[in-house]
């Protein structure tokens, strides 16, 4: 028996002689019955879920207004699938057919309705969570690591600039030393030479004078006008002249108007600025001297003044000059 | 109409099957058989038991009378055509004078999706009638939200069971035979009133 002729039987399209023939056959037939029963079932709860189309609809509703048990088993079947749902989620009821092969357990395994999924997912947040928490520390040490570094290139910088300085203030003094070495020893030469030989007072003076000089107008005070006394032997005045806000590397100096140094270069020691330069003790006057400093443009930066004695008898006063 | 007596009754087990455990079980299948061969003619289910029992009684009436009856399936099959046409035309006789429509009025789908009684008579067959393996099957067989996977979803399950598919088919029927027909009877009981969706004339 075919599918077409138990849709023709289930749709009551047959005659009566094929309807007849057909009650005798399933009477006798289970397996036929059993069919039969089956597929009315299956055409009962597709209409019942809306699910049957076209002619198939058509033929089954003409069934409905003849056959009263049908419409009983269209209302069975409504309440028998709001009960399967109802199953289904209320308990989570795994039905059999879902139950068994491996397939669908592995497929169950990824529905977002299974527990496994589930737990699956709530792990999964919370390893991120954690990873973000980590990341997040680890991000921050890296930033702090970079600034601490940043700041030991900075410190570097500083300290290589500083014993550049130091090294550069202590070549200075190595050749203040070498020079007052030397003079030690011009001295004990002259000594020695005294000594074998009648005095000669000029001989033992100094060749040397040196003065430091400070701007005029330091500190707001009055002016402070160093005195120098030259003994007759001086050749030279060693000068050093501190200088106070100027920020240039290079000056020029005039004394008494009069150019005798360029491009001097400013040094910077212990914070403070200074040039260093040597007068021959012809270019000063008796009396009163203005030293003055210029930029590379010519504008006058500072100026300095001190006294000049000339005396027969090597001396300086206590006031700041020193040989 | 013939009335059942024990010796006729015991007549037609013996003519179903010597064994009388499988002829119990033949006679209820024949009599479910009676029972959707009726239906599927027009008679509500609450009737054709009534008139599937009919039908048994006069088989067994007949065989305890010395009718010659070659195969019982195939004259049980006539018997009951028989008994359903006596029950139309009664019921058109009944019809003559009131006002009931000759003819089947159409089908009032829509009054039958509210009906409480109906779900709470499932819930309550559902529960008392099966236990929880025949829950499952049934759960698992007609649960078709699955759509084309209906078919290997119910050959895994018949595996599971380890049936073949078209055991599980039969099983599966049985069981929603018995439980419509439990929700019917509860439906009926509830209501204490045929249900509402009927006529006193079913068609022919």
């Amino acid at each position: 028996m075919n599918e077409t002729q138990i849709d023709q039987f289930l749709f009551d399209e047959m005659t009566d002689a094929e309807r007849e023939q057909f009650e005798k056959d399933f009477i006798a037939d289970d397996d036929l019955f059993y069919e039969l029963a089956d597929r009315e079932n299956a055409l009962v709860d597709a209409y019942a879920k809306g699910q049957l189309r076209g002619a198939e609809l058509s033929r089954f509703e003409k069934t409905i207004a003849t056959m009263a048990a049908r419409r009983q088993k269209i209302a069975n079947a409504k309440k028998l699938q709001e009960l399967i749902a109802d199953e289904r989620v209320e308990s989570k009821t795994i039905t059999l057919a879902e139950h068994s092969g491996i397939l669908p357990r592995i497929a169950q395994l990824f529905t977002f309705r299974s527990p496994a999924f589930q737990f699956a997912a709530v792990a999964l947040i919370a390893v991120l969570a954690v990873s973000s928490v980590l990341l997040l520390r680890e991000n921050r040490r890296l930033g702090s690591l970079e600034l601490e570094l940043a700041q030991s290139r900075q410190r570097e910088t500083d300290l290589t600039t500083q014993i550049e300085d130091q090294q550069e203030a202590s070549s200075d003094l190595t050749a203040d030393l070498d020079a007052e070495r030397e003079r030690v020893r011009q001295l004990e030469a002259t000594i020695a030479n005294v000594r074998q030989t009648p005095a000669d007072p000029h001989s033992t003076a100094p060749t040397i004078a040196t003065l430091i000089l400070s701007p005029v107008s330091f500190r707001g005070g009055p002016p402070l006008v160093k005195r120098l006394d030259l003994e007759p032997a001086v050749s030279r005045i060693s000068t050093i002249l501190n200088l106070f806000a100027t920020n240039v590397d290079r000056v020029s100096v005039r004394l008494n108007g009069d150019m005798i140094a360029e491009g001097l270069e400013v040094r910077t020691r212990n914070n403070e600025r200074s040039v260093s330069l040597t007068i021959p003790s012809g270019k000063v006057k008796d009396g009163r001297n203005d030293l003055s400093v210029f930029d590379s443009s010519g504008k006058q930066l500072e100026e300095f003044s001190f006294s000049v004695s000339r005396q027969k008898r090597s001396s300086m006063d206590s006031t700041g000059s020193n040989q | 109409m013939s009335a059942l007596t024990a010796s006729s009754f015991q007549m037609l087990l013996e003519r179903l099957d010597p064994d009388p455990s499988v002829a119990a079980e033949k006679y209820e299948d024949l009599r479910i058989k009676i029972v959707h061969l009726l239906c599927w003619r027009g008679c509500l289910e609450s009737h054709a038991d009534d008139l599937a029992d009919t039908t048994l009684d006069r088989i067994a009436g007949k065989l305890a009378a010395g009718e010659l009856v070659e195969n019982v399936n195939a004259f049980a099959a006539g018997v009951a055509r028989f008994v359903w046409l006596e029950h139309s035309r009664k019921n058109k006789a009944d019809a003559v004078g009131d006002d009931l429509p000759e003819t089947p009025v159409q089908a009032d789908i829509g009054s039958l999706d509210g009906d409480e009684p109906r779900m709470r008579c499932m819930r309550r067959c559902f529960a008392a009638k099966f236990d929880d393996d025949d829950q499952r099957l049934v759960l698992g067989y007609y649960d078709t939200d699955a759509g084309e996977k209906t078919k290997n979803a119910r050959k895994r399950l018949a595996e599971s069971l380890g049936l073949s598919l078209n055991a599980l088919k039969v099983r599966a029927c049985r069981l929603r035979i018995r439980l419509e027909s439990c929700i019917n009877d509860c439906v009926n009981a509830v209501t204490n009133s045929p249900s509402a969706d009927t006529t006193k004339q079913e068609a022919v």
